[in-house]
């Protein structure tokens, strides 16, 4: 039994320790301040040179990588917008049928309190408390 | 050191000598900045400090490198660099102090009610609260996928002596959690 505990123990303590001491990631832009840095320093007029040529490597590729992520939000934001307007548009009818002419209303306010109740059961201590009672 | 890095090391070394410098340089960054960076965390906790310290580390590594004599290997040199370049940012400040007040800060916290602690957040200020030689080393396993070679590699000390203070670390935090009241992990979240 002590054994059985000591493991659990363990075992338990390891998942923590790789949950707080997760790998950090390279802040951003690091090697862009980092290349900025080095330029500014003291260094033989080849080193330098190799120098200036990654820096302004690093810039362009920072620019490139700018520009792609701007057109593929935009393109995420057109199409995004354009499946949310057909799919209301489609399921219009069925929803009014089905919830009557006031469901823009009561509909979302029922999906809100779902959502709400939902977090609401996902939290560790309600969940304690409802098996408790169970 | 691991066959990839030994492969990346004759790679620097040999654009070096190929005076190609900015390959040399832009392959000693794709290989090593990350792995600096880590280790400047691991032994300075602040993000924003350990940045600094690993950017000068590079800068010091990157001058060096035409002067590099290969008595060893590249890699041991680069992280005795940094290791040097984070002892003396350390040197200036007294981690035990932090330990303290980290202690009994979460004492105050946790001693009510174990089971609102967030264990994840505990932990980590525990961590935060040891002593560096058993803080960087536990810190730096984690960072590095739990690898005790990689670890003694960028400390500079055999394999048997991170593995004892890898389990020191792990009984203190044990010690600590007990005597916090938070040792029964059925408690935790």
């Amino acid at each position: 039994m002590e054994l059985k505990n000591t493991d659990l123990s363990d075992a338990a303590l390891e998942a923590h320790l790789r949950r707080s001491l997760a790998s950090p990631a390279l802040p951003n832009e690091f090697r862009s301040r980092l290349l900025t840095r080095m330029v500014s320093e003291p260094v033989d007029a080849q080193a330098r040179a190799a120098l200036e040529q990654e820096w302004r490597r690093t810039q362009e590729r920072l620019l490139a990588e700018s520009i792609q992520l701007r057109r593929q939000t935009l393109l995420w934001l057109l199409g995004g917008a354009f499946a949310a307007g057909a799919i209301t548009m489609a399921a219009m009818p069925w929803v009014t049928a089905h919830f009557g002419a006031r469901w823009s209303v009561w509909v979302p306010v029922a999906v809100a309190a779902l959502g709400l109740v939902a977090s609401w059961v996902g939290d560790p201590r309600v969940r304690r408390a409802l098996a408790s009672i169970g | 050191m691991t066959a990839q890095t030994q492969a990346i090391d004759e790679t620097i070394l040999a654009l070096r000598e190929q005076g190609r410098m900015e390959d040399a340089l832009a392959r000693l960054l794709d290989h090593y900045e990350a792995r600096v960076y880590r280790m400047c965390r691991a032994f300075l906790r602040d993000e924003t400090w350990a940045e600094d310290v690993a950017q000068q580390s590079l800068i010091r590594i990157w001058k060096g490198l035409p002067g590099f004599d290969g008595r060893a290997a590249l890699s041991t040199w680069i992280y005795s660099i940094t290791r040097n370049r984070c002892n003396t940012a350390l040197s200036g400040r007294r981690g035990d102090e932090l330990g303290d007040e980290v202690l009994v800060q979460l004492a105050d916290e946790n001693a009510v009610d174990p089971s609102g602690a967030d264990a994840t957040s505990v932990i980590e200020q525990l961590v935060s609260a040891l002593p560096d030689k058993y803080r960087v080393p536990i810190t730096l396993y984690y960072f590095e996928d739990e690898s005790v070679t990689e670890v003694a590699e960028r400390l500079g000390c055999p394999v048997g002596t991170v593995k004892t203070n890898l389990s020191r670390a792990r009984a203190e935090l044990r010690a600590r959690l007990d005597a916090m009241g938070l040792g029964d992990w059925t408690l935790w979240n």
